[in-house]
């Protein structure tokens, strides 16, 4: 599991990340995503995870909707117009930086 | 053999939420579905409700529900009117109180002083700050230390004042509430309301 510090920062762009590719993610689902497309080896607290979707959500990058599972509320996040721009633009960022990252570490990695 | 949990069970889920202060309706039911998987999980496995529940509160801990809590509240709590535009006709009155209370010196009219101090105050208690959280990009527990900031800013001023023997402190002091007031407004009415608006909706 990596460290907070290195995780701080990219949490909203995995977010954002996964919103982009599946029309809409609830909580706990977005930290299984995580976990399983990283081999457990990015583990989202839900202290991070809500404060990130909370505050996007305020920003107008999310939307919310609320969905009955039986009698049971289920919250749903999915970007709004707005969000799938600034989700492009987060994306594109991260890519670029780790890219950068790697000219000057030599990781010898790919990025897509 | 998998069993969901019941309509009781999810009550006391629910009133574990409330009893550690999750009270907005949205969070609450946001949390008491997370805490629920997580429940279900380990009733999969085996475990009774409250043996489950208990290690859901284990790995969800109580700090953490909290915290979501009240940096949502914090989030939506922010009135949405106190933007770029809101700080601009705030610094124009500000600058215009000002300067009409220089002008009215330099014209010898009475009261100057009053008009100079609460553009003074204006600018230094309620504009700057504002400026400064506007440009904050995170938002969570903005409340906080806004209030913060406000009222040790508002506080060491008065004492220097008084040190100082200034003569306006009757002017300070009635500056001072009344930059309270309108801290206590916009930082505790406005999203107190709003908060009220959403858990009747």
């Amino acid at each position: 599991m990596y460290s907070k510090e290195l995780l701080k920062g990219t949490i909203e762009v995995l977010i954002l990340k996964l919103l982009t590719d599946h029309t809409r993610m609830y909580g706990y689902e977005i930290t299984q995503k995580v976990k399983e497309l990283t081999s457990e080896k990015i583990l989202i607290s839900e202290g991070a995870l809500y404060s990130s979707l909370h505050k996007l959500e305020a920003t107008g990058v999310l939307d919310t909707e609320s969905v009955m599972m039986g009698k049971r509320p289920r919250v749903y996040y999915s970007l709004t117009k707005n969000g799938v721009t600034i989700a492009a633009e987060k994306i594109a960022e991260l890519s670029s930086f780790v890219k950068s990252l790697n000219d000057v570490m030599d990781f010898k990695i790919t990025i897509a | 053999m998998k069993r969901e949990v019941l309509d009781s069970e999810y009550e006391q889920i629910i009133v574990y939420l409330r009893s550690i202060g999750v009270n907005k309706q949205k969070v609450q039911a946001e949390m008491a579905d997370h805490l629920l998987i997580v429940t279900e999980l380990y009733m999969d496995k085996g475990a009774d409700f409250y043996t489950a529940f208990q290690q859901a509160k284990k790995e969800i801990k109580k700090k953490d529900l909290v915290e979501i809590s009240q940096n949502a509240s914090s989030f939506k709590g922010y009135p949405k009117f106190l933007g770029k535009r809101f700080l601009i006709i705030l610094s124009a009155i500000s600058l215009l109180i000002f300067m009409t209370g220089l002008i009215m010196k330099y014209q010898h009219i009475p009261h100057h002083r009053i008009v100079i101090v609460v553009g003074r105050r204006l600018t230094s208690v309620v504009f700057l700050p504002l400026l400064l959280l506007h440009n904050f990009t995170e938002r969570a527990n903005r409340l906080k230390i806004v209030l913060n900031f406000i009222f040790q800013f508002v506080f060491f001023q008065t004492i220097a004042d008084y040190l100082l023997h200034w003569k306006l402190n009757p002017y300070f002091s009635f500056t001072t509430l009344g930059i309270g007031l309108i801290w206590l407004v916009l930082y505790q009415l406005v999203p107190w309301l709003h908060s009220q608006k959403s858990s009747i909706n």
